[in-house]
């Protein structure tokens, strides 16, 4: 392979999702491709490094500061929803169901990587939630929408701890069966979930 | 259930293979060394996604090989499934009927093997990890979810041990009581259902293993299975008292805990007890007692999954036979004859099984099957 190919397929393939021979392919792709096309790419690349920066409020990804969402006076300020990562945000947003804000911790609990409270964006999220300036709303309710893993629901306990003292409610998105989902094709561990949180009607 | 096509290539010693079982007994005859058991590891693999043999998959990839890739078509109550697993030096690939199961516990449920290993006839007077680890076996073909249950279970434990290493050496003391007590609250609640999984098992077998014993034995005395908690006051607890069992046992053991830097409560203690005339059995029992309670057990094991999931298991026997004396051989065997379902059976002589009709021999050769 000529070099800078070679160097092309190897930082792709440090990419998650992204194997050694689907890295390859994309960089010999590339070479084919329109100049212009990858000159655009390589701009869009760089503008991520030099325009992109974290909201100073929600620690979501932006290239202003407070984020679009965090200034959109339409949304609900007394709603929290946690997210573990910007992905995670987008899915939720997407749907259009939660019309209040978020906060993006960038990533999970995870001591068997090394990984503690310091580590993520809690020390911003709690101050979000403090007496504020008295300019906006105090928010009243916090959602942890962290995913039904061993580490999602150890950082969820953990934000629950350090937030039911300061007055604010905490809640915990559900998990069960998916909407469509058939109960016949369940894995057992999702049915089992559903059962244990079973909701009264 | 049975698997009416197989198609293996890449795994351990096994030239590429393609072979169309009969639907009764399938015995594969051959040396030591020669593939008998890569053979069974592989369909144990098609249908667990797992190995018997060791928790890193990527071994069983053929020295020299890119990858691994086992196919099964198995036809349940008229429905034909095709399972697919592809492994990788660092990846895994499953699909089911050309699809890929999302999640990926939708792969479990159809297919249930049950594994007879040499090693299963050792148990009594081995390591209480292989016990657990037989047990997590059994319950997990009675019901799908203990496999998550016992890996979020490990990891929530190990979580907590890294936490209690890295308290010990001084770092991240700040807070470290809030973490600890998310840890805590973790290991407490998949504990208890771990346990409550292993108790509800042996509940509906203990009197099914007391039985075969009787039968297989006949020692005129009574044997037993039971589940052994290693810490009083989570053995004495009833099931729904469990995690908050757990809950105090992780307290009272914390400055411990904290010293040693792992978790000395929890059914990672816990231990499957065989007893024999109400005494551990690995004491009192003779040598071929203790097999019988095995092949008992396994008796059992297969009647129960029968029952629930109504019909038949597919069975790996691994060459059992040589580690059975004559008369107990005879007794599986006539088992065996007697029950309806798909078996595949390794021995290094043609003549210790004794089956004289429904059966395909196969010899295997330097990992070939002719
Ligand atoms: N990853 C591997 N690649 C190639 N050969 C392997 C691999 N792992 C084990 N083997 C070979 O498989 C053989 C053992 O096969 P096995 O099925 O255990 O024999 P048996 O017929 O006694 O049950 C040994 O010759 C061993 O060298
Ligand atoms: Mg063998
Ligand atoms: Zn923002």
């Amino acid at each position: 392979m000529a070099d800078p190919v070679q160097r092309l397929a190897h930082e792709l393939a440090r990419l998650p999702g992204i194997g050694e021979k689907t890295a390859t392919r994309l960089a010999f792709h590339l070479v084919r491709a329109s100049a212009e096309q990858v000159r655009n790419l390589a701009a869009a690349l760089v503008d991520l490094v030099e325009q992109t920066r974290l909201c100073s409020s929600c620690m979501n990804v932006t290239d202003d500061d407070p984020c679009a969402m965090c200034r959109d006076t339409r949304r609900d300020r007394e709603t929290l929803c946690v997210v573990a990562t910007p992905s995670d945000l987008v899915a939720i947003d997407r749907g259009g169901h939660f019309s209040g804000r978020y906060h993006v911790l960038h990533g999970l609990l995870s001591p068997l990587d090394g990984v503690g409270p310091e580590d993520l964006r809690i020390a911003e999220l709690l101050r979000r939630l403090g007496p504020g300036d008295g300019t906006s709303p105090p928010v009243r309710e916090v959602i942890i929408a962290t995913s039904p893993s061993v580490e999602g629901e150890a950082t969820a306990m953990y934000l629950a701890r350090l937030i039911k003292p300061l007055g604010v409610t905490v809640s915990r998105i559900a998990t069960g069966l998916p909407i469509g989902g058939e109960i016949e094709y369940s894995d057992q561990a999702t049915l089992a979930r559903a059962l244990a949180h079973r909701s009264h009607l | 259930m049975r698997i009416a096509a197989l198609e293996v290539e890449g795994v351990r010693n096994l030239a590429p293979l393609v072979l169309s079982p009969s639907p009764r007994f399938n015995v594969f005859v051959g040396d030591n060394g020669q593939g008998k058991t890569n053979l069974l590891e592989s369909i144990y693999v098609a249908a667990t996604l797992r190995s018997f043999r060791t928790t890193r998959l990527a071994e069983i990839i053929q020295f020299g090989a890119p990858g691994a890739r086992i196919r099964a078509r198995v036809e349940r109550g008229g429905l034909t499934r095709l399972y697919d697993v592809t492994i990788g030096p660092h990846s895994r690939q499953v699909r089911l009927d050309g699809k890929a199961p999302r999640p990926v516990s939708r792969y479990f449920g159809d297919l249930n093997v049950v594994l007879f290993a040499p090693e299963d006839l050792h148990l009594p007077r081995g390591a209480p990890a292989d016990r657990r680890r037989f047990l997590d076996r059994a319950v997990f073909n009675r019901r799908g979810e203990h496999l998550t249950v016992v890996a979020d279970y490990d990891k929530a434990l190990r979580s907590r041990n890294a936490l209690l290493r890295e308290a010990a050496a001084g770092r991240r003391t700040k807070g470290i009581g809030d973490q600890l007590a998310v840890w805590d609250e973790q290991v407490a609640t998949l504990g208890a259902r771990v346990i409550a999984h292993r108790r509800a098992y042996l509940a509906e077998l203990r009197g099914p293993v007391q039985a075969a014993f009787d039968a297989i034995a006949r020692a005129g005395k009574p044997a037993d299975v039971t589940y052994a908690s290693a810490a009083p006051e989570i053995a004495a607890a009833a099931d729904a008292d469990l995690p908050a069992a757990l809950r105090a046992a992780l307290a009272a053991t914390q400055a411990r805990d904290l010293a040693r830097g792992s978790t000395s409560v929890g059914p990672h203690r816990d231990d499957l007890a065989f007893g024999f005339d109400g005494h551990e059995a690995a004491a009192v029992a003779s040598q071929g007692q203790l097999r019988a309670l095995v092949l008992a057990w396994k008796t059992a094991e297969i009647d129960l999954l029968e029952r629930v999931h109504g019909e038949p298991p597919i069975l790996l026997l691994d060459d059992v036979s040589s580690e059975l004396d004559p008369q107990r051989n005879r007794y599986l065997f006539e088992y065996l004859a007697e029950r309806q379902g798909q078996c595949f059976i390794t021995t290094t002589h043609a003549g210790f099984v004794l089956l004289d009709r429904n059966r395909v021999d196969h010899q295997v050769r330097d990992g070939r099957i002719v």
